[in-house]
């Protein structure tokens, strides 16, 4: 394994740094932008945290109660705008983080329509809304953020207490059946249990891919060191795959998750079994392509952190695949994938996946830390080096610290 | 319908793309196909695979003037490109034997 060069890495931490804290500036006041912008030439006025007065030319004045719930991209905002009568009007999300495809299906079954007929009472009720199929946890997520709006709205008129929130765990079969597929994996790796590779992928593909359909993006990747990650005992599932998975292949110093998890390339690994062919690509077009992928996971990263939210950075075509949804071009690229692995094993995985950098970096990590390479140089510390290194931990500190104390998003 | 007609359109490009880019690499491994042969057929895939993006789109969309136009000026380039590409590649055969 070659050594990590220290330039580098340095640099690759620097422009994240700094992506993430100007990102965190940027997003200053982006509720009340996104309000100013979908009711233009009326004055809004902030009366309370989460509550905003909007008045209108004929002088009436309508109601804005803001709430934050967490989806599967990160935490979303919504505003349920209500009339002197207390009957909500609008309901809209100025700020998510879903994969675009997904929210847009949530969107289309009419759920934020039909979450916009609630009226204002005293006592907010219990919203018994079904979940979208194929989207549970955006739809929970709008659902949860309607009933915290309802609640901060009959605070403020009624004058009623805001229900405690709830802490309950939400853990049931799928949790079980993933933690024992990264724990299966994890123990197939180290005794070197070769032939159990085949069930395990098989069981992998069929329950991360085919039931769950969220396998490990990018998205995902940055959204964690965004301080986006949802509630543990909510969203255990998330856990469980990102953090968890990065946290397992960088204990094992092996990328497990790509060679015995990630069903996109189980499926890539069968068709090229099915066709037998295997070109060889030659050395330095390889050696191009890969300097190419880390260069684009880390604007992508960068793109992630400056903007605030990673869904757009989900370049890779899993969810598409699996959940039969995503734009034109997730679709172009679905067929050349999977064209592309019949001729090339693994052609996604080998060249183009971000996520897959991001795990074996992960990977690298332990073998790094635990011995140096034979004939490796000893680290020569100069004071340009010192210097950076220095700037870049406290650039890195900063900004986490930015991300994860202050609130998010300051409304 | 899980797709809809733009969806499976841009499915179809990419099969097209992946198939011309094994068809690319088939030239350079059986034929020993030159830089400039390859450089030609890249160039007739891109704008082949630009043009029907561009007429099937614009028939989707009821312009059926600019379908007509992208097959003219896209369409018609790709062609020519791909025939000299071929006859670049015939000569490049004939050479060698």
């Amino acid at each position: 394994m070659k050594p990590m060069k220290i330039r580098p890495f340095i640099l690759v931490v620097l422009i994240l740094a700094a992506a993430l804290a100007w990102g965190k500036i940027r997003q200053e006041n982006q509720a009340l932008d996104a309000l100013a912008a979908r009711y233009p030439g009326q004055t809004i006025q902030q009366t309370a945290p989460g509550i905003f007065t909007l008045g209108r030319a004929d002088g009436s004045s309508l109601s804005v109660y803001t709430a934050q719930a967490t989806g599967w991209g990160g935490p979303l905002t919504v505003m349920a705008v209500v009339d002197p009568s207390g009957t909500v009007r609008e309901l809209f999300v100025p700020q998510h983080r879903e994969t675009p495809a997904f929210f847009e299906y949530v969107r289309s079954t009419g759920l934020l329509d039909k979450l916009a007929q609630e009226i204002l009472t005293v006592n907010p009720p219990d919203l018994d809304i079904d979940a979208v199929t194929g989207a549970t946890l955006t739809s929970r997520a709008l659902v949860s953020g309607m009933s915290a709006c309802l609640a901060l709205g009959a605070k403020d008129r009624f004058d009623a207490p805001i229900p405690p929130a709830e802490h309950n765990w939400e853990a049931g079969k799928w949790e079980l059946a993933v933690a024992l597929l990264l724990l299966t994996a994890w123990l197939c790796v180290y005794l070197k249990i070769r032939k159990a590779r085949l069930p395990v992928t098989a069981a992998a593909f069929f329950i991360v891919g085919l039931t769950l359909k969220r396998p490990v993006s990018v998205s995902n990747i940055g959204a964690l060191f965004l301080g986006h990650a949802p509630e543990i005992h909510t969203h255990l599932l998330w856990w469980l795959l990102v953090p968890g998975s990065l946290l397992l292949v960088a204990l094992a110093g092996k990328n497990i998750y790509c060679s015995w998890i990630c069903p996109f390339g189980t499926l890539q690994e069968w068709i090229s079994k099915i066709s037998g062919l295997n070109l060889k690509i030659p050395r330095g077009t390889q050696r191009l392509i890969k300097t190419v992928t880390k260069i684009l996971t880390v604007a992508a990263l960068a793109m992630a952190f400056v903007t605030g939210n990673s869904a757009p950075t989900a370049m890779e075509p899993f969810s598409t695949l699996f959940g039969l949804r995503g734009s034109s071009l997730q679709w172009y690229l679905v067929s050349v994938v999977l064209l592309g692995a019949l001729v090339i094993p693994r052609f996604w995985c080998r060249f183009f996946c971000p996520a897959g950098v991001c795990f074996n970096q992960a990977a690298r990590l332990k073998k790094q830390i635990l011995k140096a390479p034979p004939k490796a140089k000893p680290l020569q510390l100069t004071w340009t080096k010192t210097a950076l290194a220095v700037l870049a931990a406290a650039l890195f500190i900063w900004a986490v610290m930015l991300a994860t104390l202050a609130g998010y998003p300051p409304v | 319908m899980i797709l809809n007609p733009t969806e499976w359109m841009f499915f179809f490009l990419g099969m097209l793309t992946a198939a011309g880019m094994g068809g690319m690499a088939f030239l350079k491994l059986k034929y020993a196909a030159n830089g400039r042969c390859l450089a030609l057929a890249g160039l007739a895939l891109f704008l082949i695979i630009f043009t029907l993006a561009w007429s099937v789109s614009s028939i989707i969309e009821n312009e059926h003037q600019a379908a007509n136009m992208g097959l003219l000026f896209f369409g018609l380039p790709g062609i020519l490109c791909l025939a000299l590409a071929l006859k670049q590649l015939r000569r490049t055969v004939s050479t060698d034997k």
